[in-house]
């Protein structure tokens, strides 16, 4: 709450910012508005319009729903397809929970497969926002579990641990970022504003689950395995230089799909739903197993359950 | 004196009348989760598959006249040579789930039948904490929706009810060190900053 008081409170300064860059960017649009050639006059209207996009969460209805179409246009170009942007928002009365049966987990990291595929993550790098850990059983020591591993799965006596974002109900990551870029929806789940994001990492070493992934280099996703509905905080093709993370495919559940990962899953190990819903199998599960959460010391409240029966 | 006998009334009598009446902090029965009935769902069915396989309605052979059933457990050479059965470590075998009449029917250990698309309802017999978390969603697989009438998974589209284990078998690949970076280079390599 104080946090949005003070992001009303416009200084000085502030104010003569926004009126300079509006000024400018109102007469430079202009400027290329009377250009001729069509083609020419959308490339730099849409750069323009690029360049002066406002956060996100300030964006009235009206400049959302242009702000999508520059976005497909600019995607149409890149990927010689349609791509369509959506931005729906939370549902009432819901917020998302992920429990995960470590008894069932077998390591074969088709959740992970289906993520990348889902939410167009680049083919060429190492950004992956599931992480299956195989560790020794017994143990329970994050640091040495190894998640290189490969070949025929489940390994004698190792067990499987996929970590991916937790949607913390309190999370470090949205305190760490300086610019406001990420912040939590209603419905619990953690976004990031990728035009907003300055791509400084401080939510990457504030994250205490390795969940948060920086765009080293230009994307990569070949056209033809491209995901073309997308959303805007989710899985829409992102540039070099910004962060990225799991959405719980906020693209999908938002219209009551289930998350790619748990669709993946040929052993039944993840079970997603509404914690504000009674009867859902989340809370049944919360109730009758002995649930534990990742690093619950350090007081970030994540909404991501494990148990093991 | 007097406040003492008013503690021991106060500790024996609330908690007689809450054992009595079954409610409050000292009930018998405060795990009252269990007792709610399962939120309704729908299983996937199986019957089509069975079709598919070329088996189903399996009367058109069990007619019980030409193909009598026989209870005795041997090797099936004639048809069905190339089920494996493994389960239940030999304390079992087919007619244990296969009605020997209506071979089109499973049949559990009470002798009801019970429909291929309700076999879940049958290893329950057996497996009852599995069939007990499968109807309330902690076993088994959620399909299309988070939301509305569960539509679930059965229990035989998981395991082959014949040898129900899961059979180990190759993982997705593994994630890639960060281009430009090789397992080994990632130590010294990481442009500029010196780590460690
Ligand atoms: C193409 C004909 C055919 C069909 C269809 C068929 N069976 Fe059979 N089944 C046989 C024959 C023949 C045997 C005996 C095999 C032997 O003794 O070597 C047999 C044996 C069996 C047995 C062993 C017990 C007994 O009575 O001999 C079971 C159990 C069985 N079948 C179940 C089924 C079920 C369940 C289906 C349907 C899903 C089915 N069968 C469909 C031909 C068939
Ligand atoms: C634990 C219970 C159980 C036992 C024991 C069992 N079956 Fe079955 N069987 C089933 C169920 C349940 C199905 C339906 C499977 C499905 O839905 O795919 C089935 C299906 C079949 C089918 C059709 C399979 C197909 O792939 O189309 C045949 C044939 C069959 N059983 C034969 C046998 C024979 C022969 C034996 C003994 C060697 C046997 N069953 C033992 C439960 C059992
Ligand atoms: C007649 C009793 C009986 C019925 C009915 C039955 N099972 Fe079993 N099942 C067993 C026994 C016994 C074992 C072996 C347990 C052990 O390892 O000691 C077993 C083992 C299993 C296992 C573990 C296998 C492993 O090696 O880890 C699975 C999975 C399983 N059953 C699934 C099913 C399914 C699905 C059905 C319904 C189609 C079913 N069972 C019906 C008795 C039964
Ligand atoms: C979505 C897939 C799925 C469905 C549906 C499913 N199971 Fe399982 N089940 C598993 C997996 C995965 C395991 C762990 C197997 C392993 O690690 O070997 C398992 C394990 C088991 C075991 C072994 C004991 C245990 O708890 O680990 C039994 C028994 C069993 N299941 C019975 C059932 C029964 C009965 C049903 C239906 C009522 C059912 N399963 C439905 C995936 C499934």
């Amino acid at each position: 709450m104080s946090e949005k008081q003070s992001r009303k409170q416009i200084t000085r300064r502030r104010l003569l910012q926004v009126l300079g860059l509006t000024a400018g960017g109102a007469s430079l649009t202009a400027a290329a508005n009377k250009l001729t050639d069509e083609n020419t006059r959308r490339t730099i209207v849409d750069t323009l319009g690029g360049l002066f996009q406002n956060h996100f969460s300030r964006l009235s209805p009206d400049e959302v729903g242009e702000t999508l179409a520059r976005m497909e246009r600019k995607y149409k170009e890149k990927y010689k397809q349609d791509v369509r942007v959506e931005a729906t928002s939370a549902l009432p009365n819901t917020l998302f929970g992920y429990a995960l049966n470590l008894s069932r987990c077998r390591g074969y990291r088709d959740c992970v497969s289906a993520c990348v595929e889902e939410n167009n993550q680049s083919r060429d790098s190492e950004i992956q926002y599931i992480r299956v850990l195989e560790i020794p059983d017994g143990t329970m020591n994050l640091e040495h579990a190894d998640h290189y591993y490969a070949g025929e799965v489940p390994k004698p006596d190792h067990f499987y641990l996929p970590v991916q974002c937790q949607q913390c109900e309190n999370p470090p990551c949205v305190k760490a970022c300086p610019v406001e870029a990420t912040w939590q929806e209603p419905d619990g789940i953690v976004v990031i504003d990728y035009d907003w994001c300055i791509g400084c990492r401080y939510c990457q070493a504030a994250c205490p689950y390795w969940a948060r992934k920086f765009n080293w280099n230009e994307p990569v996703i070949p056209a033809e395995s491209l995901n073309t509905q997308t959303h805007y905080l989710s899985n829409r093709p992102r540039e070099k230089g910004v962060m990225e993370k799991c959405t719980f495919c906020l693209h999908r559940v938002r219209k009551q799909q289930l998350p790619a990962c748990q669709e993946a899953c040929p052993t039944g190990a993840r079970v997603f739903g509404n914690l504000l819903d009674p009867d859902s199998e989340i809370r049944y599960i919360l109730a009758n197993k002995k649930v534990f959460r990742l690093k619950e010391d350090l007081n970030t409240e994540p909404k991501f359950w494990y148990y093991a029966d | 004196m007097r406040q003492r006998l008013v503690w021991l009334a106060v500790s024996l009598v609330i908690p007689t009348v809450c054992l009595v009446l079954d409610a409050g902090p000292f009930a018998w029965n405060n795990d009252d989760t269990e007792a709610k009935s399962p939120p309704p769902f729908v299983v996937s069915k199986r019957v089509p598959v069975l079709e598919d396989n070329g088996y189903y309605p399996c009367s058109d052979c069990h007619d019980n006249d030409s193909q009598k059933s026989n209870p005795r457990m041997r090797k099936l050479d004639d048809e069905h040579d190339d089920l494996a059965f493994d389960h239940g470590k030999q304390r079992f075998w087919c007619l244990a789930c296969h009605d020997s009449e209506n071979r089109d029917m499973l049949v559990n250990r009470g002798g009801q039948l019970i429909a291929f698309d309700e076999s879940h309802l049958l290893c329950g017999d057996c497996h009852y904490q599995q069939q007990t978390d499968f109807m309330y969603g902690a076993h088994g697989k959620r399909l299309q929706s988070w939301t509305g009438v569960r539509q679930i998974v059965a229990c035989a589209e998981c395991h082959d009810v014949h040898s129900p284990n899961f059979k180990p078998r190759e993982a997705w690949q593994p994630p890639q060190a960060r281009t430009g970076l090789t397992a080994t280079s990632v130590h010294q390599d990481i442009g500029g900053v010196e780590h460690e």
